[in-house]
């Protein structure tokens, strides 16, 4: 007999005397015990029980406190669930109060496991839980995944939230649905003070609802970002398990964690409650990425009808502006601009269809260029209003439908990233191993990727330098940030980048040879991208200022402004990409030097997951030119 | 903060006052939109780019409870008769406008849903809203609960005469 079950028996000895509900409670508390429901995986997918290293130290992720009914329940789930046993079939408090009602989902769960109708664990109503549920009345979940926002690299690491689905997953209808997310508590800080807060979890996370609508002004109509929707294959009574689990969780602050427990972390936890396998099996250890968690869940679920994708209005503008005659294009945009007023004889002679569309794409261009803040409120306004009048006397409907791209979000490649390569450098050979835990660089593959954008988290590279036996950090940046979108006619994005790592500097030495030095590099860009004729060809220039320490400078920094300027060039298809770039930097303080590099890169996706990559270089740094090149071949996971 | 009565009997409240010719509904007058672009100037970001734009954007004050933002409730817990398309409509005002201008769009679907018009009917709203456009909106300055009068009233006449 198990400590537990002779401390039940005990238990049940002095509670012998409480009358018949008391027998019952021993009855069930022993068949809770012989079933071994408290190491159950869905009483711990309840409990928010994660097994700390090697399985040991199973403890709840939920703040000690009110979700526990047993003092020691946050890490003692066998104690939680004979507490939540005993408050379900003891007398207590009645109403919204009574524990049925507190914690519904842990009540029908443990009826369905002890095979005892739910009315034995709480009969009396819950007014304020069943009017919540009726308002609801959730026929399905969709997931929701708001893509990266245009020219913003750092919300590539993007965002869930879920849908409660009042009618079929594409009705209109939804809009009106509650959409759950789970959001820090910041109380409006920001910049490095809520980075790092963010980052150590000080901050409470909430679980919140919200229309969906509300939402989608938000990421959609503000932020620009196009809209993922995946309708999971719940069954109704699985639906039914997360409401009411969502419920109990009401009001819980759990502590928020940037990268690994962030909202996507939580959702999947959540949904967990249905199918407690559920599990995070993609991506890197270290953090949980938003579109590794759309994947999870897409194992863990599958999907329920067609995933639907949902064009933000910049993106339309975009599909709007391709879509109209060069003289067309211009006129929208005169229209957009206020050079031209609806009533215009160039605009009264357009075809009533044309006419429709020009005026449909001047109003949304005025809108994008508003969010900008390229024009003026009260003007903005005014001429939104007459360009919508107008628009509402040409021909209704038209609207150009924007394709769904061929290549879904969870689709792309993996978010992390392994490669072994091998390389010559200045005649020396070495071998190379490179770990990305997150996310897309240049390279990669862009499928499914938002175009023009990378991010680096922790991209570290380590040379083994065979001939000298010696083993050499080559770099580990810890971000690395670029925007590249292109300009057109209307689109004027700046480019920008981002750095900070520490990275491998060749310092030459007077006797000729090359020593190889640690420096801390920092620095930001900024600049310009062109795509002539929306062609496979993309330019670029940015200059940057760059800041640089290492006992290898004579100095021990240096400081100074550069410039980058580059060419890239893709297959239809991404299966192959190159690019050629010349970066120069000028060192004005600290050390003072030249420092060149002339740099080709291609890279051929041979897999899903696998990729090959030859990069070479030439450099030139304090007198002295030396060159580099390097084959490998990647991984994604 | 529960309310007695859920989302069902709101619509049901709306159906009798459209089916009753009382086309001024003067309830949930605290949450109005004021105009077409007022969401979107509430909305504005600016050019500086979020560089810090994760998962925790969208934090809002609001969102923390799961029970406080439902539709249907006022701070009393009374049921205010058709607070949810009210509240629709003005935190949709800038979508129902374009949409209205189109002709089409999912905005006039859901706002026709609740006006409990059945299915078959909401292409034909989005035509009626494109034919009514400057009766619903006649100026940059409406604000929702001025749009949804208008309609109200529009949709009276088109009973009245149909």
């Amino acid at each position: 007999m198990s400590r537990r079950a002779l401390l039940i028996l005990v238990l049940a000895l002095a509670h012998g005397s409480s009358g018949p509900s008391g027998a019952e409670v021993e009855s069930l508390l022993r068949r809770a015990d012989a079933l071994e429901l408290a190491r159950h995986p869905a009483w711990e997918a309840l409990l928010h029980v994660r097994p700390g290293w090697f399985g040991l130290r199973r403890r709840s992720e939920l703040p000690d406190g009110e979700f526990f009914l047993a003092p020691d329940g946050h890490s003692d789930p066998g104690a939680e669930l004979e507490a939540t046993l005993r408050g379900l079939l003891e007398p207590g408090p009645g109403g919204d109060e009574a524990i049925h009602c507190r914690f519904p989902a842990r009540a029908q769960w443990l009826a369905q496991a002890l095979g005892v109708p739910s009315e034995r664990l709480g009969a009396a109503p819950c007014p304020a839980l069943d009017e919540w549920r009726e308002n609801l009345s959730p026929r399905g979940i969709t997931l929701i995944f708001p893509e990266a926002f245009m020219n913003n690299p750092a919300s590539m690491f993007g965002h869930t939230l879920l849908r409660l689905d009042v009618a079929d997953p594409n009705a209109p209808r939804n809009l009106l649905a509650y959409a759950i997310d789970f959001t820090a508590k910041t109380e409006g800080d920001a910049g490095p003070v809520f980075l790092a807060k963010g980052v150590l979890g000080l901050y409470p996370g909430f679980f919140g609802l919200n229309p969906y609508y509300e939402k989608l002004e938000l990421y959609a109509d503000w932020q620009n970002r196009d809209i993922w929707e995946y309708p999971l294959d719940l069954t109704r009574e699985e639906v039914e398990l997360v409401l009411l689990h969502l419920w109990e969780l009401d009001d819980i602050g759990v502590p928020y964690y940037f990268f690994r427990q962030n909202c996507s972390y939580q959702l999947i936890r959540l949904l967990a409650v249905a199918r407690p396998e559920l599990d995070f099996r993609h991506g890197f250890p270290i953090g949980v990425i938003p579109v590794d968690t759309v994947r999870d869940a897409l194992d863990g679920f599958g999907l329920q009808g067609g995933v639907r994708y949902r064009a933000s209005p910049a993106t339309e503008l975009g599909v709007f502006l391709r879509t109209l005659e060069p003289e067309a294009r211009r006129l929208a945009l005169a229209l957009a601009r206020g050079e031209v007023g609806p009533d215009d004889a160039r605009v009264a002679g357009l075809g009533a269809e044309e006419r429709a569309a020009v005026l449909g794409t001047a109003h949304e261009a005025l809108r994008y260029s508003f969010l900008q803040g390229e024009v003026d409120e009260e003007v903005a306004r005014e001429r939104s209003y007459r360009l919508l009048v107008a628009r509402s006397r040409a021909t209704p409907g038209g609207v150009p439908r924007v394709p769904r791209p061929d290549v879904r979000p969870e689709e792309g490649h993996g978010t992390a990233l392994a490669s072994l390569g091998g390389g010559v450098e200045d005649g020396e050979g070495f071998i190379e191993l490179r770990v990305r835990p997150a996310l897309h660089g240049f390279l990669d593959p862009e499928v499914g990727f938002p175009g023009d954008s990378m991010i680096g988290f922790l991209d570290t590279r380590l040379r083994i330098f065979p001939g000298s036996g010696r083993v050499w950090l080559q770099e580990l940046v810890l971000v690395e940030l670029r925007s590249m979108t292109p300009r057109d006619d209307f689109f004027h994005p700046p480019s920008w980048g981002l750095e900070t790592g520490i990275r491998t500097r060749l310092f030459p030495e007077s006797d000729g040879d090359l020593d190889r030095s640690l420096v801390w590099r920092s620095g930001g860009s900024l600049g310009l991208t062109y795509r002539p004729g929306d062609g496979p060809a993309t330019l670029y220039g940015l200059a940057d200022a760059a800041l640089e320490i290492g006992s290898g400078f004579d100095h021990g920094w240096a400081l100074g402004p550069g410039i980058e300027l580059g060419l890239e060039l893709a297959t239809p298809a991404d299966r192959w990409k190159g690019r050629l770039f010349a970066r120069g930097h000028r060192f004005l303080a600290g050390d003072r030097e030249t420092d060149l590099e002339l740099g080709l890169g291609q890279r051929l996706t041979l897999t899903r997951r696998t990729a090959a990559i030859a990069e070479g270089g030439f450099h030139h740094y304090a007198g002295e030119s030396w060159l580099d090149a390097r084959l490998s071949l990647q991984w994604t996971f | 903060m529960h309310c007695k009565q859920g989302i069902r009997l709101s619509a049901l409240a709306l159906g009798v006052l459209l089916g009753s010719g009382l086309g001024t509904p003067a309830l949930a007058d605290n949450d109005v939109g004021c105009g077409i672009g007022t969401r979107l100037m509430e909305g504005k970001t600016g050019l500086l780019p979020h560089v810090l734009a994760s998962c925790t954007n969208g934090y809002t004050l609001q969102s923390v409870s799961l029970t406080f933002n439902m539709f249907g409730c006022d701070s009393t817990g009374a049921v205010t008769a058709d607070a949810e398309l009210r509240k629709f409509a003005a935190a949709n005002i800038d979508q129902l406008s374009r949409d209205a201008a189109r002709g089409e769009g999912e905005s006039l679907s859901a706002l026709a849903y609740l006006l409990q018009l059945p299915a078959e009917q909401h292409d034909a709203f989005g035509l009626f809203a494109r034919d009514h456009f400057v009766e619903l909106f006649p100026n940059q300055g409406v604000s929702s609960n001025e749009v949804l009068d208008a309609l109200y009233r529009l949709l009276d006449e088109q009973r009245v005469q149909g």
